[in-house]
């Protein structure tokens, strides 16, 4: 159920590494190799590229450095790629823009797709955040699951995680949350921010 | 494949995505040169001087900072720096310390900030700084009374975030260029105090 790389406010890590920056060649391959099968449309979206990570057993993940995890979607995404069209795939290789990047763009939907209208969330309300986000990839960490908080802004519409394509988008909302209604030692008046997209909030009913 | 830490693993795994990427490069997959200036821009060991400077204009122009606050993304275009993802700039004041995290993963800001520091990226940071940033900041040497309050926020979308740090009192009269060298990047992550 939590996924191994949820791991906002798990109690078990020490001090923060501050190593000299260290920065190889591979690295570099790797992320190249990431957006350029992303852009290749072997990934439909950047949910599904974090899905192979997250499909990791908590160990392997966190023996694993932050490249050699990205490493993971390369070989998934290389292997879909050795099974497709290799000719149809070469042909779109010299096609989009690297800015173009498959990732966070904010390109609208097609028209004429049917979406299902999300809620709406006013800035200021109050909202509770779902136990159970939509079945497939979701961006809704444990510990705010149940939690409530206060819609600060509105985002515009983004591809939804478990989408299976990238024409699916919601409203992404800031929700605010007091620091001590998710953790027991927390400083008052401290607070969390996080963006939630509409499906993973209901609206809080009775004081207006 | 587990850890590569000694010498032997590292040749390994740079030797094992050697290969990777010669297959994508002889499949027609990959045209390296196609990302000549987006992993430029992503490696970028003093990339935060991007943001810097936005931090630098609006510290000495009133209107800047306003749009920076209000709508960064128009800010960053002023000032001829193109944009990747949407981003939000946050302004510490007296009554607020912001810092910023990404726990699900480790997305940052590349294309205002460069590469992102090893200890950003860390597990011990993504789970940390949301439930305890007073003492992570502690560690950073960064002291917030409690009068103050600690803002976190989890990147967990596509917006970007960026703290804008407060202008340090030794820098009241200098000009915007020399500002810009009094800014760090850990003061854009929010893990510094520019005194």
């Amino acid at each position: 159920m939590r996924g191994p790389h949820d791991i906002g406010g798990i109690e078990d890590f020490g001090r923060v590494p501050r190593d000299h920056d260290e920065h190889l060649a591979w690295h570099e391959s790797v992320m190249r190799m990431l957006f350029a099968l992303a852009l290749l449309g072997l990934a439909r979206t950047s949910g599904e590229v974090r899905s192979f990570v997250e499909a990791m057993s908590p160990e392997e993940y966190r023996a694993r450095g932050y490249y050699e995890r990205w490493l993971v979607a390369v070989e998934a995404l290389l292997d879909r790629a050795r099974h497709s069209d290799d000719a149809a795939l070469a042909e779109s290789a010299s096609g989009p823009s690297a800015a173009a990047l498959g990732f966070g763009d904010q390109s609208q939907p097609q028209p004429g797709v049917s979406q299902p209208k999300p809620h709406h969330f006013d800035v200021g309300s109050s909202v509770t955040v779902r136990n159970n986000p939509p079945p497939g990839h979701n961006r809704l960490p444990m510990y705010v699951r149940g939690r409530a908080g206060i819609v600060r802004a509105m985002y515009p519409p983004q591809v939804v995680p478990h989408a299976p394509s990238d024409d699916l988008r919601e409203p992404v909302y800031s929700v605010a949350f007091l620091a001590s209604d998710l953790w027991p030692d927390a400083q008052d008046n401290d607070e969390v921010l996080i963006d939630l997209f509409a499906s993973y909030l209901d609206q809080v009913r009775g004081i207006e | 494949m587990t850890t590569h830490h000694d010498d032997e693993s590292a040749k390994h795994i740079a030797e094992y995505v050697a290969s990777l990427e010669e297959e994508l490069i002889t499949r027609g997959l990959l045209n390296v040169a196609q990302f000549e200036g987006l992993m430029e821009t992503y490696f970028a060991e003093c990339g935060y001087l991007h943001g810097a400077r936005a931090v630098a204009r609006a510290w000495v122009n009133e209107d800047f900072k306003a749009l920076l606050l209000g709508d960064a993304p128009t800010a960053f275009q002023q000032l001829g720096i193109s944009n990747y993802d949407p981003i939000t700039v946050v302004e510490n004041t007296d009554e607020v310390h912001n810092v910023v995290v990404c726990t699900l993963c480790s997305c940052y800001p590349f294309w205002v900030l460069g590469l992102s520091p090893v200890w950003y990226r860390s597990l011990e940071y993504r789970a940390r700084v949301v439930r305890e940033p007073r003492k992570v900041l502690a560690e950073f040497g960064v002291h917030i009374p409690v009068t103050r309050r600690v803002r976190v926020w989890d990147s967990s979308s596509d917006m970007r975030y960026m703290v804008m740090p407060i202008r340090p009192p030794r820098a009241q009269s200098t000009t915007e260029d020399e500002l810009v060298r009094v800014i760090t990047r850990d003061s854009l992550i929010g893990t510094e105090e520019l005194a």
